[in-house]
């Protein structure tokens, strides 16, 4: 069954079908909260919020796009005014990420020569990108993480963000051009 | 040169996705659907109840601030009760710390209420040389004697008196 054929159902009220596109979209909604976010929590919340209001605005999808691109906006939505929020932006400065924690448990063997090559696979140099990628203008932070999800396609990004695609493109590979120089300030040869 | 920044690349971009890597808890879509066979909760309990501290806010702020608005209103009885009340002041805190008050340099602190006074009402003007004599009252200088207590007193004693003669 399609989506479209879901969500017809939904409308009428059964709400297993909303259930069955709740199962479908999960984790693209989560994860778009969670690049958004950072907070595996706030973004589970995010998400959540997110089906509800698609839920309740259900009678207003057109069709016009995908359903799941349709959620995937109004997802970004709820992420990014949960964002605005001053308490979980100190919760991000203050408080260390999951991901991060892990970089951080993981061990780590000094890298002498702190060249690409030697460090490439040690935990210090990744938990170095991490801090970069934190570190970035929201736009590029969200165009890179986005893309890096695998949920999501060019045009998808382009609306949850409302930016062209070739907008889109150029904050990914200027994302990646701050974190080859923020790495190179931090002492990395060789990074491009 | 290429070669090393694509492989740089390839690991921010790995280091991207492993920082939104995961899935929401087993149960999400149980509490989905739960939360939405609740009764809807009425949005406006979240706007009512910051309106309502926001009130009440207002309400304290208000309350303070009207002894201030409304003393000008009243235009002559309270303006002499004032100056009279600065000159009582003194008497009251001088027998206690002696020694202190004579440090704390009180002249200062006692012509700042009629220059008050006068700012808040021009037209009590005749009132403010009344309210400044008793500042320059010469009783505090003789406070260099080292034994100060009995005669911080009987200095202080003088001074009101004088004062309230000459308002009434």
């Amino acid at each position: 069954m399609t989506d479209a054929e879901l969500v017809e159902r939904a409308r009428q009220g059964d709400p297993a079908a909303f259930g069955e596109l709740v199962d479908r979209h999960r984790s693209a909604v989560y994860r778009a909260a969670l690049a958004a976010l950072g907070s595996p929590a706030d973004a589970e919340d995010a998400a959540q919020d997110a089906f509800l209001t698609a839920y309740r605005r259900l009678d207003s999808f057109r069709g016009e796009a995908s359903f799941k691109t349709w959620l995937l906006t109004i997802a970004w939505h709820q992420a990014i005014n949960r964002r605005r929020g001053l308490t979980r932006w100190w919760r991000l400065i203050a408080q260390p990420r999951a991901n991060e924690e892990e970089f951080r448990d993981e061990e780590h063997f000094a890298s002498a020569g702190r060249s690409p090559e030697d460090a490439l696979g040690d935990a210090r140099f990744r938990r170095d990108i991490v801090r970069a990628i934190r570190e970035l203008p929201p736009k590029l932070r969200d165009a890179l993480l986005l893309a890096q999800s695998g949920d999501y396609q060019y045009d998808e990004i382009g609306s949850m963000l409302k930016t062209p695609v070739g907008t889109i493109k150029w904050r990914i590979a200027e994302a990646r051009r701050v974190v080859r120089s923020r790495l190179r300030e931090r002492g990395y040869t060789n990074v491009g | 040169m290429l070669d090393e920044r694509d492989a740089i690349d390839r690991h921010i971009d790995g280091v991207a996705r492993a920082m939104i890597d995961g899935e929401p808890r087993a149960d999400f879509t149980v509490r989905v659907m739960r939360r939405i066979a609740a009764p809807r909760t009425h949005a406006g309990a979240w706007l009512w109840t910051p309106a309502a501290a926001a009130a009440v806010v207002v309400l304290i702020v208000v309350s303070f601030h009207r002894p201030q608005v409304s003393a000008p209103a009243g235009p002559v009885a309270p303006v002499i009760a004032r100056p009279t009340s600065p000159a009582v002041e003194p008497p009251a805190l001088m027998p206690a710390p002696v020694v202190a008050i004579a440090d704390a340099k009180p002249a200062p602190a006692v012509r700042a209420r009629p220059d008050r006074v006068a700012a808040e009402r021009p037209m009590d003007v005749d009132v403010e040389p009344l309210s400044v004599q008793p500042m320059h009252v010469p009783a505090l200088d003789p406070l260099d004697p080292t034994a100060p207590g009995a005669i911080g007193i009987e200095q202080l004693s003088v001074a009101p008196i004088n004062i309230e003669g000459e308002n009434k």
